[in-house]
């Protein structure tokens, strides 16, 4: 605890503030908000509020009923949901929908640091009866009807953000399993208390849809086997401008072997960016993979899923509401011709 | 000290944690200088007709041809040293008439064994880690440190002079991984690449592959470190063959790599420390190389701080791979990689590691043991062992020894190879091991990144 709050000492925009942590005994205390803005300190002793140093308050607050207050105003105070895992989920289940400024993260990931989150072996040890208790039901051991081979995942939101997509997916196809690959591990929290608090005030809904922490560009085949996937969609990725970071665009050339892998023959790849340059990118990455083929304009008016790419996300949207325009590419997994 | 009791007086808790930050901070500088000494190890790299042998160690090349019982200097056209730093990589052609050596001065440098004059150096953006040439014989692959793949062409047309388009073309990608070995399958039509991501890739090999091999067969994957060791196996009877690997996770495992299943696994590192009851460990050494014979009936495994070799026994059928025998060699012999003749059945094996802090002047120490008499048939148990040969009963004896081993008498040289044992066991943790930190060295670290330090 004393670790948590001293880094957050040094680092004041990465503060790790958990009110109802730090005050599980006042959290309760009758106190109206309006009185705690008005006795609050303009400029609030982050140091010491951060090394859990009591300090002198006017009047009779007491110390932790600071730390409360701190946190309230301090605009860019973020959520551990590690530590408040238990009351988040206690909130999802009754049904009330994360609020995304409790989850704010910075907006890039370094994809080439070495990742400290855990990673299944092989697509073999990914659970999923953890990510879709819904289909796999305890005591089915991972059968769900029959002899029927076991549900696996067939669509993955790589990127998969705030979770908008899957969201807007998954009454389009209830019973095909999703799921978002996510690499900030705040977002991926938001995602997962949002998924819950959907499955709890729709029962019998959203239970198709999950979402996992996890470097997508490193480990995608440790998720998903060959061929398993049919959709994969790409929105809005991060542009990484710079020449020298184009290596970490998640479309290229040789990543989109691996999603040429984990696609099977006819699965779709989808993309669409506001950034015209990396419009450009995808599109002339996927027209140059022998792997790939384009889907015709008439199909894609067709497809329901291509309505969603530039609504269903919180980065479509914005991108809506600014009037910006969008660069999609629409690709299929084809079968290698012979020569 | 005025000072110093004045500033506990005024705020203990600061001071104290200023100091902890302090010590950590020292702590984790140094160890980030630990990390920088790196140390290759001495490479060995027989002809597959033993018609002659080749050590790596540090920048230098030490050849010694067996047929005309004699020590060979390679020529190079350029004039300049061979290789300018840390040999990572050498392997002998399947027909053997092609050998190629890379590593760290990031030149690729491709030898006709007939004349071992240099045919081709191609420079490469990156470091080189790992090389392998097709079985036909008309291409050279080597990988670089950031995980990409290329493809030298080798025009065989003119009989013996190998004509060379001297510009690499990358065919595929690990992401940002080192890339640790490369491997092409007997029949040419795959190629294995393994990378300290724990994944082994499959790559379909294509007919015209300078348009990039894009076609991913399969990923073997189960290993639980990184991958250290990979070796192809053809028995008779069997269609797409097999594939083994070890990693430093300590183990070895049987792949069915068409599918990429895991068949076997054989814990190596445990089988061996119980075999010679040395006691517990808590970890078990990584396997630091494999190799095997194209039939898969002699299987070796080098692992570190082990001195000796594993001979693994491999059941196709069954599918089970178990410990066989372990050759055990003095004390203090650690071999740092293995080379295996397929038409001797002998199996060279060495101990040694480059040396950045030596003059290159120096010659670096290197031990050479060899391994022969490996029963070809196992049905009959009573077969004999195989036998530790003694440096007179070495092919090429002493004169190939002490050119190989840089030194007319290496048991002097006893302490100099412990601790080239020992860092290259460090150098090798530090580059292939995820390194895990604890979240105050994160928070350190994080304070310490290169893109702060520059205002």
């Amino acid at each position: 605890m004393l670790n948590r709050l001293g880094s957050a000492a040094i680092w004041p925009f990465f503060i790790v503030f958990d009110t109802n942590q730090t005050a599980p005994s006042q959290r309760r205390s009758p106190s109206p908000p309006s009185l705690v803005r008005v006795s609050f300190l303009p400029v609030p002793d982050r140091g010491r509020v951060a090394r859990g140093i009591p300090r002198e308050h006017p009047g009779n607050h007491s110390p932790s009923f600071a730390l409360t207050t701190a946190s309230q105003n301090r605009p860019r105070s973020t959520v551990a949901m590690s530590s408040n895992a238990d009351t988040a989920q206690a909130k999802s289940r009754s049904g009330r929908l994360p609020r995304k400024r409790f989850y704010r993260a910075r907006a890039h990931s370094n994809p080439l640091s070495d990742s400290h989150f855990p990673i299944p072996i092989s697509p073999a040890d990914f659970d999923c009866s953890h990510h879709y208790p819904y289909f796999f039901p305890p005591g089915s051991g991972g059968r769900s009807d029959g002899d029927a081979p076991p549900r696996k995942v067939r669509f993955a939101d790589i990127g998969c953000g705030f979770g908008g997509l899957l969201v807007g997916l998954s009454p389009l196809f209830p019973d095909t399993l999703m799921l978002g690959m996510e690499l900030r591990d705040k977002v991926t929290e938001y995602v997962k208390e949002r998924i819950l608090a959907l499955r709890a005030s729709n029962p019998g809904h959203y239970e198709n849809i999950s979402v996992v922490r996890t470097n997508s560009m490193k480990y995608l085949p440790n998720y998903f086997e060959k061929g398993q996937l049919s959709k994969m969609f790409f929105l809005f990725p991060d542009p990484h401008f710079k020449e020298k970071n184009h290596r970490r665009r998640v479309i290229s050339p040789q990543l989109l072997d691996e999603y040429a892998y984990a696609l099977e023959v006819g699965g779709i790849i989808y993309t669409i960016t506001d950034v015209e340059e990396l419009g450009d990118w995808m599109r002339s990455c996927l027209e140059d993979h022998p792997l790939f083929g384009a889907v015709p304009e008439e199909e894609l008016k067709l497809d329901p899923v291509v309505k969603l790419l530039s609504s269903a996300t919180e980065e479509g949207q914005k991108v809506a509401r600014n009037g910006g325009q969008t660069f999609r590419a629409v690709y299929r997994r084809i079968k290698l011709e012979e020569e | 000290m005025e000072e110093s009791a004045e500033i506990v007086s005024d705020g203990g808790h600061e001071a104290a944690a200023a100091a902890a930050i302090m010590d950590t901070e020292n702590g984790l500088v140094e160890e980030e200088k630990n990390m920088d000494v790196k140390v290759a190890p001495a490479l060995i790299s027989v002809h597959p007709f033993e018609k002659s042998v080749v050590v790596a160690v540090g920048s230098e090349l030490r050849l010694f041809n067996l047929e005309g019982d004699c020590s060979v200097s390679l020529k190079d056209d350029s004039g300049g040293p061979l290789h300018s730093d840390a040999i990572r990589a050498i392997t002998f052609g399947a027909n053997g008439r092609l050998f190629v050596s890379a590593g760290d001065d990031k030149l690729v440098k491709i030898w006709a064994t007939s004349t071992w004059h240099c045919v081709c150096s191609v420079s490469a953006d990156k470091r080189v880690s790992a090389v392998a040439i097709s079985h036909n014989g008309k291409y050279v692959a080597f990988a670089d440190k950031f995980g990409v793949i290329w493809l030298i062409t080798l025009d065989e047309d003119d009989a013996n002079q190998s004509k060379v388009d001297d510009k690499a073309v990358p065919i595929l990608g690990h992401y940002c991984s080192i890339v640790t070995r490369l491997e092409f399958s007997p029949d040419d039509r795959f190629i294995a690449s393994s990378d300290r991501d724990f994944k082994i890739r499959i790559t379909a090999f294509p007919k015209r592959p300078l348009k990039g091999a894009l076609e991913i067969q399969s990923f073997c994957l189960g290993h639980k470190d990184y991958v250290s060791g990979l070796s192809f196996a053809c028995p008779s009877g069997y269609d797409h063959g097999f594939l083994f690997s070890g990693g430093g996770d300590s183990t070895v495992r049987l792949w069915d790599f068409f599918s990429g299943l895991l068949l076997a696994t054989c814990e190596v590192g445990a089988k061996a420390e119980l075999l010679q009851s040395t006691g517990t460990k808590d970890s078990y050494p990584p396997v630091t190389d494999l190799c095997s014979s194209s039939d898969g009936t002699i299987i070796a495994v080098a692992i570190q701080s082990l001195h000796g070799i594993v001979l693994l026994n491999c059941d196709f059928s069954d599918r089970t791979l178990s410990v066989a025998k372990v050759v055990t060699l003095e004390e203090n012999y650690f071999p740092t990689s293995l080379a295996l003749s397929t038409f001797t059945q002998r199996m060279w094996t060495i101990m040694g590691a480059s040396n950045d802090l030596a003059p290159s002047t120096t010659q670096l120490p290197t031990r050479i043991r060899v391994i022969s008499g490996f029963c070809k048939d196992r049905s009959n148990d009573n077969g004999h062992d195989p036998i530790v040969l003694e440096d007179n009963e070495v092919p090429g004896g002493q004169k190939l020894l002490s050119h190989l081993q840089g030194s007319p008498d290496v048991t002097k040289e006893d302490a100099a190879l412990a601790a080239a044992a020992e860092a290259v066991k460090v150098s090798m943790r530090n580059m292939l091991i995820k390194k895990e930190y604890t979240l105050d060295k994160r928070e350190l670290r994080k304070r310490n990144r290169n893109d702060r330090k520059l205002k």
